[in-house]
């Protein structure tokens, strides 16, 4: 069986081989799985905020979707993977509470997809498919074997992207 | 981000009594609605991180119903009402007596809904007359899901990102126990800092006075 890897929430993994880094509970965050279309590498992460440059101190930097994509991008050209081989698929970002009164209902979701889609054009890693956006949860799963992207959801069968 | 990162013994049992207080209430409320017994566990308030929050309460990828209000007014945060998807039939067959409701139909939701707007106002009426404090509560929103995807997004839309979190649970058992209820209070930044200074400024002699009483 292939090796499974687990993402936690604010952190990020990458590997080389026959893998499936996995990542639970997107709810607003969004998972981004980058990975190499030519060998088995690649890398998962799993943020939770749009944007570190409005937070004074930063403790942690792969809660923050501008700071995780670029350290997990290095990390993958120090396994060799060169950035032209790169390509990104991502998932998450739903806005989970359906208040009826609209402004209650928060944007996060929406501002960590677009931080994300901005970070990855600065880096020029494409985004090959996304599923983001939406009112529930999930989770992702990145086969390195396959080079497949499945998005499980409740109640829904396993989508691939 | 909340400014506390600590709390001492005496605020720590301060919050616990405070949380005991809520939910005592809010178990009363509950009870009366589903006409059954109702043990509350003691309640849960400490420091910890998404991790030990998944390992120690409910798996990540459980799914479960969950009733969402937000709380305004002078300590604002975000308050939960969890139940597994597996206890979740019983329950609602516990609330319905004889009427059946179909899983996830219309009125279904709306009585998770209703019971939850119960639980928080009978947990928030309790509190305000103890700390002479104003809450005001939304209504509900619900969300049938895997709990790490309600949790994370509960805490970050309460505006708590750092990487421990301020843990605040009840957990309620009805029916012989068979059927577990989660109550959760996330405050926003600045909710703990001004409910911990009413206990400095003498409120601990107001919890002694109500219990008096």
């Amino acid at each position: 069986m292939d090796k499974e890897i687990m993402v936690g929430i604010a952190d990020y993994k990458v590997a080389a081989g026959p893998y499936k880094i996995i990542t639970l509970g997107l709810g607003s965050c969004v998972g981004i799985c980058i990975y190499d279309i030519i060998s088995m590498a690649g890398g998962m992460a799993h943020i939770m905020l749009p944007d570190s440059t409005q937070f004074q101190e930063v403790t942690n930097a792969k809660k923050f979707a501008n700071l995780a994509i670029p350290e997990m991008v290095s990390e993958l050209e120090r396994l060799g993977v060169p950035k032209k081989n790169m390509v990104a698929k991502i998932a998450g970002g739903a806005s989970m509470f359906r208040f009826a009164d609209k402004s209650l209902n928060m944007d996060i979701g929406r501002r960590n997809v677009a931080s994300v889609h901005i970070t990855l054009k600065q880096l020029g890693i494409p985004v090959l498919a996304e599923d983001t956006g939406g009112h529930a949860g999930r989770t992702l799963i990145l086969d390195l074997k396959e080079k497949t992207v499945l998005v499980r959801m409740v109640g829904k069968e396993i989508k691939t992207l | 981000m909340l400014e506390i990162k600590e709390l001492t013994d005496m605020q720590l049992d301060f919050l616990k009594e405070l949380t005991n207080i809520g939910g005592g209430n809010a178990a009363t409320a509950l009870s009366q609605i589903i006409n059954c017994k109702i043990q509350m566990e003691v309640p849960k308030v400490a420091f910890i991180t998404y991790q030990e929050l998944f390992s120690s309460c409910i798996r990540m990828e459980e799914e479960v119903c969950a009733v969402s209000i937000r709380v305004h007014g002078d300590a604002p945060g975000n308050f939960l009402f969890i139940i597994k998807e597996t206890d979740v039939s019983e329950f609602i067959d516990m609330l319905s007596g004889v009427i059946k409701l179909n899983y996830l139909s219309e009125l279904y939701v709306s009585a998770m809904q209703e019971v939850g707007n119960i639980l928080c106002s009978s947990y928030w009426n309790a509190l305000s007359r103890l700390l002479d404090l104003t809450f005001l509560s939304s209504v509900p929103a619900f969300v049938q899901d895997m709990f790490g995807a309600i949790m994370t997004t509960a805490y970050i839309e309460s505006g708590q990102y750092d990487d421990t979190l301020l843990f605040i649970e009840n957990i309620f058992k009805a029916g012989s126990a068979r059927v577990k209820a989660h109550l959760f209070f996330i405050p926003l930044p600045g909710s703990l800092e001004k409910i911990i200074s009413l206990n400095l400024n003498g409120g601990i002699k107001s919890v002694k006075t109500c219990s008096d009483s």
